[in-house]
């Protein structure tokens, strides 16, 4: 299996996971995906994704906060689910995230946050325990 | 590489379209300008490349995710590169994906020009970085076109997509808005580098740099730059080639980069106006346009925007506060006894 497509394969493994996809975020492409999407037109989808994390990046004025501040998930809550779409952080210019569709009944939206990172993180080459992933685990411990 | 060239002009998509309907492995070479090469394995897109965008190599090495050596020692060995960095652990199995996936499409842009070019096919040809990952001819054509559409939409007109950029001197609007993508290119736009030389420099793709660059355009920005500009020193074609190299070699020199392409901003500053004595300030302005010269004092060097007049005397407005403040206290204070 390879490095895409196994990444996707253990998304569709978090408990209530309905679609994934990685896009890229410039253009819309959606370099990979499985599943369902949440729209009929799947490029929609990718295109609206993208848009979405463009205006989160660049439009809103909370995005970036201070020097080194960036990014890190974007997280959307209907009636019926959760979309969750978090950046990869590659160290060469890719400008990916990995999306998320999960079913608001059946999954856990902090659980598959914290797995979705992990996947993010394990695709883009960051070591476990170092960077964004390790965030959440400092400041837990103080 | 020109020796076996078929003699008329065809659209390279189509020819990829056959080639690919045909299960072919080998390579296309597109000519035109930019051009490239499209690698195809048992008709599926293997690899894209072409002088206009960085291939998987540049990227990874100017990013500085690997250092030059490692490339060059693996590109040197004659095994199948991607393959062979990831097998040492030099990259993750999905870094190489997203690299070489995203290089095809990036490269694809460029050599897969709507334009009826010369093509020619090396049966057999296979590019050194191996097998990674494999596009669908049809699939790649469709983004093609959408993505030539981002681009008409983000700003009609192609008049930064080749030539020498420079950045406006003067902003059109008081306040703006950057990404840190833009604010990478506009600092390098010199007035001689082109939005291949500028993708190349900070290592991203060509076609994204391109989309920024139209987005500087339409936004007044970033311009061509006028023909009678370069400096004698660079026509188009000829500042190309040093600049990957430059880039491959180390990606410390980047940082000092933006300080040398942003020294222009000085010269740009608006003249503050001057009110310390009403009849120099007058002079002040006029000396940038008439160069009138009549009295030493014009020459004095202008104060920057924000600096405090220096002097002796605080303002007066200041006094008068403080006086106050002093007389009230001294009044609830009598006030008291």
């Amino acid at each position: 299996m390879s490095g895409i497509d196994d990444c996707l394969a253990q998304a569709m493994a978090i408990n209530g996971a309905i679609g994934a996809s990685i896009i890229d975020h410039t253009t819309g492409f959606a370099v990979g995906a499985v599943g369902r999407a949440p729209t009929d037109d799947p490029d929609a989808t990718w295109a609206g994704t993208a848009e979405i994390v463009n205006v989160a990046a660049t439009g809103a004025p909370f995005a970036s906060a201070r020097p080194g501040d960036r990014v890190e998930d974007i997280i959307i809550t209907t009636l019926d689910g959760y979309h969750l779409i978090q950046q990869v952080h590659t160290v060469f210019d890719s400008r990916l995230v990995l999306y998320l569709w999960l079913d608001r009944a059946q999954g856990n939206l902090a659980m598959a946050r914290r797995q979705l990172r992990q996947l993010a993180d394990g695709l883009a080459g960051v070591p476990a325990g170092s960077g964004a992933a390790a965030a959440p685990v400092p400041s837990a411990g103080r | 590489m020109k020796t076996a060239r078929t003699g008329k002009a065809v659209l390279p998509r189509r020819t990829l379209t056959q080639l690919a309907g045909a299960g072919e492995t080998g390579a296309l070479h597109v000519e035109g300008e930019p051009g490239g090469i499209v690698y195809l394995t048992d008709g599926w897109v293997s690899y894209v490349e072409s002088p206009a965008s960085p291939g998987v190599g540049e990227l990874l090495t100017t990013s500085g995710r690997l250092p030059g050596q490692v490339w060059e020692a693996a590109a040197a060995s004659g095994d199948e590169v991607g393959p062979l960095l990831v097998a040492q652990g030099h990259l993750t199995q999905g870094e190489l994906e997203l690299c070489t996936l995203g290089a095809i499409y990036d490269a694809a842009f460029f050599v897969l020009s709507p334009a009826p070019v010369r093509v020619r096919f090396g049966a057999g040809e296979r590019h050194p970085l191996g097998p990674v990952c494999q596009v669908d001819a049809g699939v790649l054509g469709r983004e093609l076109t959408r993505r030539r559409r981002l681009l008409d939409d983000a700003h009609p007109s192609s008049d930064v997509d080749t030539g020498p950029l420079v950045a406006v001197p003067r902003a059109p609007v008081p306040r703006l808005v950057l990404s840190g993508a833009q604010w990478e290119l506009i600092v390098h736009c010199d007035g001689q580098r082109s939005a291949t030389d500028l993708a190349r420099l900070v290592g991203r793709a060509g076609y994204t740099t391109l989309l920024e660059l139209r987005r500087l355009a339409a936004a007044g920005l970033v311009t061509a730059a006028p023909p009678d500009e370069p400096q004698a020193a660079a026509p188009p074609g000829t500042g190309k080639p040093p600049e990957p190299k430059a880039g491959t070699a180390a990606g410390t020199e980047k940082p000092a980069e933006p300080k040398a392409g942003a020294t222009p901003g000085p010269t740009a500053k608006p003249s503050p106006p001057v009110p310390r004595r009403a009849t120099n300030s007058r002079r002040a302005v006029a000396a940038g346009g008439g160069g009138r010269t009549n009295q030493t004092e014009a020459r004095l060097p202008r104060r920057t925007p924000g600096q405090q007049p220096s002097g002796p005397d605080p303002p007066p407005a200041f006094r008068d506060e403080l006086d106050e403040a002093l007389l009230t206290r001294i009044r609830s204070g009598l006030e008291a006894l």
